[in-house]
């Protein structure tokens, strides 16, 4: 009995006692991130995974790219103009760029990337505004004209801001080809780093392109480890074999807590909403104004999401320069709601629940299923809808049965969906507000998922899309926050934080909404 | 015994194809589809959506597809990922190596560690050892793979730096110590469920045999007792743990996923879990239908080694 004593104690001994390190950590000149899932495209116009674009990012470049600001900078070209009646632009290139194969970028690259965006038999997943595009002209290697088949002011985001992809290897191919090209998984870019090893599943190691027309890389590489297990990837980052980390909200405050990091918190062009799906008493504005006074957002803000969330007035991120300025957040207001739905004819029936008309103010809640903080604040909604005579039961399912075609965006009738959107950081929200996105059948993918129909946001959408001043433009979308603000077509919850745990000895990197440093400036020592 | 195999494949294809009917049925009439993850993009039109669905054929109906990948398999073309576009054979022949050395070093710590303590337990029965063993393999049974997988991996690797936390190999290093160094640990996860239940079935089936009258006479003939282990005892009470065995092989192969995930090891589970989110059809489809084969034929060889074992058993 006493040696097991012995070694009893020992082993807990063990067990509390700190070990000294001694592992160094990553190499310097290497540079290591992990994703959840396997890059399944490293063709941007191919992927259909957030991990692709994560990798992908590395290895190519647009015409202009965003900066840490939001700011819009030249990348590959050099500079730009628009024609007075927005129907060309014209772009020069920078001199001297070499693909990572050494052949050199000219103007046929961009015309190249238009036919592959817009090629029918090739499986593409990203092509938007590249429809809006007549022709390109290519004058000379350095020059490229885009005739646009009308005004379109997102052609700004959407094309100039896409990658290029290069003529000379993809061009000969046909789509079949393109399909299942090895540049899927081994692409040829202009790039800082290009990809030099993709061990499916395991990792992808990118290597500095010593032919980069920007500054030369301070990394030797990049390690992109795939590591599907979020609680894994803390333990990597506590070992010290990470450099970079994005947090898992679960594990914000021990993260925080581990020696030798730094957190970077930024805000996700995410936001979390609750849906109303416009089929009876959700087709009045006043309902869905009352809703939106008896949503408890600041409450979810600090007690379910912890404050890793920030107030949300409308669908343009806050630091962004189109966000109206002046909108103020409704404020959580019981006894206004009450007010509101008693001079929008409902009086209190049996059980304290709102009638109109005979008809009863049913507003079922539903959110996805395994997603806590969803179900704690839907719990915590459907709380204090109750309280002000609304009748909602609440459901958590899985994603695939909330918005499938059994689901109840579809076959429901008054129906609140709570879940996040991806936005971005631009003004892309016609296929959420604009009445022709109101989807015709089950399988149509619409966006305009609650129905709102309004001629006046119909019309401010369209002619933001033709206002290439960028004044003009601005203005026209606070007219359309405010309009969001005024009717209600959604509620915003909040947008969603994120923070990412930097290693010490990273040098050089930071993160905002709108992107990271340029990653050629990143070095580890 | 040719007959009786040849009957059994007969058998194994018929059951082939109806799981591959009933498979493919109810992938494509679940909610979702291989666009659902599409759906959810705000950066990818209704237009792009439509001729997505067109171009993957997911436009017709799911007997029809199933007729034309049924009529690909037959011609030896397993078909291509509808998200990565790469021959299905090819991504699931790179994740062989990878699969094979887990699996079979899982296979290799469970069957090493399974038998002398079975052995040992049905021997020493009711001694402080048996009771630990039992104790130990109650515990194992119960304890989540995820939560074992996760501890080991905070101790082992996170607090006391002796084995590397995740992946395969390190990313310069190709020498076989390095890739023992990360085999460790997912080995040990993976094979601990099997020792647990190999020790078991082994300790029940000996305990059966050890009560037989013809183990007495052994011992009454003055043989030794490894010699009558070895020879009389062993053998006989092979027949349970070698059905459990024949029907965990293939959950060896494509059922690893935890392991898989937690330590991050490119093995085939996390190639078919990934398939099955994104209801990547063809990917699935080769995963099913190689669970199946093995489970056929994991099954026809426990028949096959009773044959071996028991010469009362004979097959026509």
């Amino acid at each position: 009995m006493k040696p097991l004593i012995v070694a009893v104690v020992l082993v807990s001994l063990l067990l509390v006692l700190p070990v000294p390190r001694s592992v160094a950590g990553t190499a310097p000149g290497t540079f290591v991130m992990a994703i959840t899932d396997n890059p399944d495209n490293l063709n941007p116009y191919l992927a259909g995974l957030a991990a692709s674009s994560t990798v992908s990012r590395f290895t190519f470049d647009s015409l202009y790219t965003i900066n840490l600001k939001g700011e819009w900078v030249p990348a590959l070209a050099a500079s730009h103009a628009v024609s007075p009646d927005g129907l060309a632009w014209t772009f020069k290139l920078r001199p001297g760029v070499r693909w990572s194969d050494g052949a050199p970028l000219t103007s046929a690259d961009v015309k190249f990337t238009w036919q592959l965006a817009t090629n029918k038999d090739v499986h593409i997943t990203y092509a938007t505004g590249f429809d809006k595009i007549a022709s390109i002209d290519t004058p000379d290697p350095l020059t490229a004209v885009y005739h646009l088949k009308e005004p379109y002011a997102p052609f700004r985001d959407q094309v100039m801001g896409a990658a290029l992809v290069p003529q000379h290897v993809l061009g000969p191919l046909t789509a079949d080809q393109i399909n299942r090209a090895p540049f899927n998984q081994k692409p040829v870019g202009t790039g800082p780093f290009s990809v030099s090893e993709f061990i499916t599943d395991d990792h992808v190691t990118l290597a500095a392109n010593p032919q980069y027309w920007g500054k030369r890389p301070k990394l030797q590489r990049i390690v992109v480890r795939i590591v599907p297990d979020e609680n894994a990837q803390v333990n990597l980052m506590r070992a010290g074999d990470l450099s970079v980390l994005s947090i898992p909200a679960a594990r914000l405050d021990e993260v925080k807590r581990m020696p030798n990091i730094t957190i970077k918190r930024y805000l996700a062009p995410t936001y979390a909403l609750v849906q109303l799906d416009e089929y009876e008493f959700l087709r009045e504005a006043p309902v869905r104004q009352a809703l939106d006074y008896a949503t408890p957002k600041e409450s979810i803000i600090r007690n379910i999401m912890k404050n890793q969330a920030e107030p949300a007035v409308s669908d343009l991120v806050p630091n962004g320069p189109y966000a109206n300025k002046a909108l103020r957040l409704r404020p959580y207001d019981l006894a206004r709601a009450r007010r509101v739905l008693r001079e929008d004819g409902f009086t209190p029936g049996p059980g304290g629940v709102l009638y109109k008309g005979g008809k009863r103010l049913e507003v079922p809640l539903w959110t996805v299923s395994g997603r806590a903080y969803f179900v704690q604040a839907m719990q915590l909604i459907a709380q204090s809808w109750r309280s002000i005579g609304v009748y909602t039961e609440t459901h958590a399912v899985s994603a695939a049965a909330l918005f499938g075609q059994n689901g109840p965006q579809w076959n429901g009738k008054d129906e609140a969906l709570i879940f996040t959107w991806g936005q971005g950081v631009f003004p892309e929200n016609k296929i959420n507000w604009h009445s022709s996105f109101i989807p015709k059948d089950a399988n149509s993918p619409g966006e305009n998922d609650e129905r709102y129909t309004n001629p006046e946001m119909d019309r401010l959408l369209e002619d933001a899309d033709r206002t290439v001043d960028e004044t003009k433009r601005r203005t026209i979308y606070n007219r359309i926050q405010e309009l969001e603000f005024r009717d209600v077509p959604i509620i915003f919850l909040f947008w969603l934080v994120n923070n990412n745990a930097v290693a010490a000895g990273v040098q050089g990197y930071d993160v905002t909404t709108f992107n990271t440093t340029l990653p050629e400036e990143w070095s580890t020592r | 015994m040719g007959s009786y195999v040849a009957r059994r494949g007969v058998q194994a294809g018929v059951l082939l194809l109806l799981v591959s009917l009933v498979g493919y049925a109810i992938m494509s009439l679940a909610p979702g589809g291989p666009l659902a993850v599409y759906l959810h993009n705000p950066h990818v039109t209704p237009e792009k959506i439509d001729l997505l669905r067109h171009q993957l054929g997911l436009d017709q109906p799911w007997y029809l597809r199933y007729a034309s990948w049924l009529k690909g398999l037959v011609s030896g073309q397993w078909g291509y990922s509808y998200y990565t576009g790469r021959p299905v054979l090819e991504m699931v022949g790179e994740r062989l190596p990878a699969t094979f050395t887990l699996m079979l070093s899982a296979l290799s710590l469970a069957i090493a560690l399974s038998f002398p303590l079975g052995v040992l337990a049905a021997t020493h029965k009711y001694s402080w050892g048996d009771n630990l063993l039992s104790f130990g393999s109650f515990f194992v049974w119960a304890m989540p793979t995820f939560w074992f997988g996760l501890m080991l991996q905070m101790a082992l690797a996170v607090r006391w730096h002796l084995l590397p936390v995740a992946g395969m190999h390190e990313i310069d290093n190709r020498s076989v110590g390095d890739l023992l160094r990360h085999l460790t640990m997912p080995a040990m996860v993976l094979g601990i469920g099997s020792i647990a239940s190999w020790s078991r079935y082994l300790r029940s089936g000996m305990l059966e045999v050890l009560g037989q009258d013809y183990v007495r006479t052994a011992y009454a003939k003055g043989l030794p007792a490894y010699r009558v282990m070895h020879r009389h005892v062993l053998r006989n009470s092979l027949i349970p743990i070698v059905t459990i065995m024949g029907l965990d092989l293939h959950v060896l192969f494509s059922g690893a996923v935890i392991t898989e995930s937690i330590f991050a090891w490119p093995g085939m589970g996390r190639l078919f879990l990934a398939a099955l989110n994104n209801r990547d059809y063809p990917v699935q489809m080769a995963g099913l239908m190689i669970s199946a084969t093995l489970l056929i034929v994991g099954n026809l060889m426990a028949d096959l080694t009773y044959a071996a074992l028991d010469p009362r058993i004979k097959y026509q």
